[in-house]
């Protein structure tokens, strides 16, 4: 409510050039809006949002079932952690806890993978870089990323939602061969 | 009287504080919140799980 408000009819018709302006706006608004789900498919750019509830202790077994199933080796340095080469046709899962990516994953180029990503206490972030790509990773969630490596080299995880005192090492590891 | 009935829609609503004061609060509570929390209770459990 203005402190003073306008007297009597403040309402005037809408000059022609403001209507024109306003037209061209509101149309710019529609072309943007729609183009949204347009890109969704075309840019290949949002990642889709298939989701579901999973506790973490569930989520812990999955996980160390594929590492019993598929690990390769460890990385032997950073966070030593097991290095586990997926079957492509399987889903393939990867931890989020304080502070660290578990397993470090070795990907074959040009296959698609189905990443289920959970956290086992806090609020954390998938980064892929230096790719960029980015992720919320939710205690108590399965988020599941589809990704297929296009190029081959060595992809490092950061955390980008700060997590506590060890943040800034929660760094893992993506191989793609 | 006779200017109240000629006043144009938009006058009528933009003058109406209150209206838009319960706009502003329930077109994104239910947009944003309820629809949110419908949706989070409506998401299934990891179907591999055995």
């Amino acid at each position: 409510m203005a402190i003073y408000e306008p007297e009597g009819n403040w309402w005037q018709p809408i000059h022609k050039d403001e209507k024109i302006w306003f037209i061209l706006a509101l149309i710019w608004m529609l072309v943007s809006f729609f183009y949204m789900p347009i890109q969704h498919f075309i840019g290949k750019q949002n990642p889709p949002t298939e989701s579901y509830r999973v506790s973490a202790e569930d989520f812990d077994g999955l996980v160390e079932g594929m590492v019993k199933k598929y690990q390769i080796g460890t990385t032997g340095v950073d966070n030593d952690v097991p290095l586990v080469q997926p079957n492509p046709d399987e889903p393939v899962f990867l931890r989020a806890s304080m502070w660290e990516w578990y397993p470090a994953l070795r990907l074959e180029k040009d296959k698609t993978y189905k990443i289920h990503l959970s956290s086992m206490d806090l609020l954390h972030g998938f980064s892929i870089q230096p790719i960029n790509l980015n992720l919320m990773v939710i205690p108590g969630y399965d988020y599941i990323a589809n990704i297929k490596p296009t190029r081959t080299g060595d992809y490092r995880i950061l955390c980008n939602e700060f997590c506590g005192v060890g943040h800034h090492t929660m760094v893992g590891k993506i191989e793609v061969i | 009287m006779s200017d109240e009935q000629d006043m144009p829609m938009g006058k009528k609503l933009y003058d109406n504080v209150w209206l838009l004061l319960a706009i502003g609060i329930v077109l994104p509570t239910l947009i944003f919140t309820v629809w949110g929390l419908i949706e989070i209770v409506n998401l299934p459990y990891l179907p591999m799980v055995k």
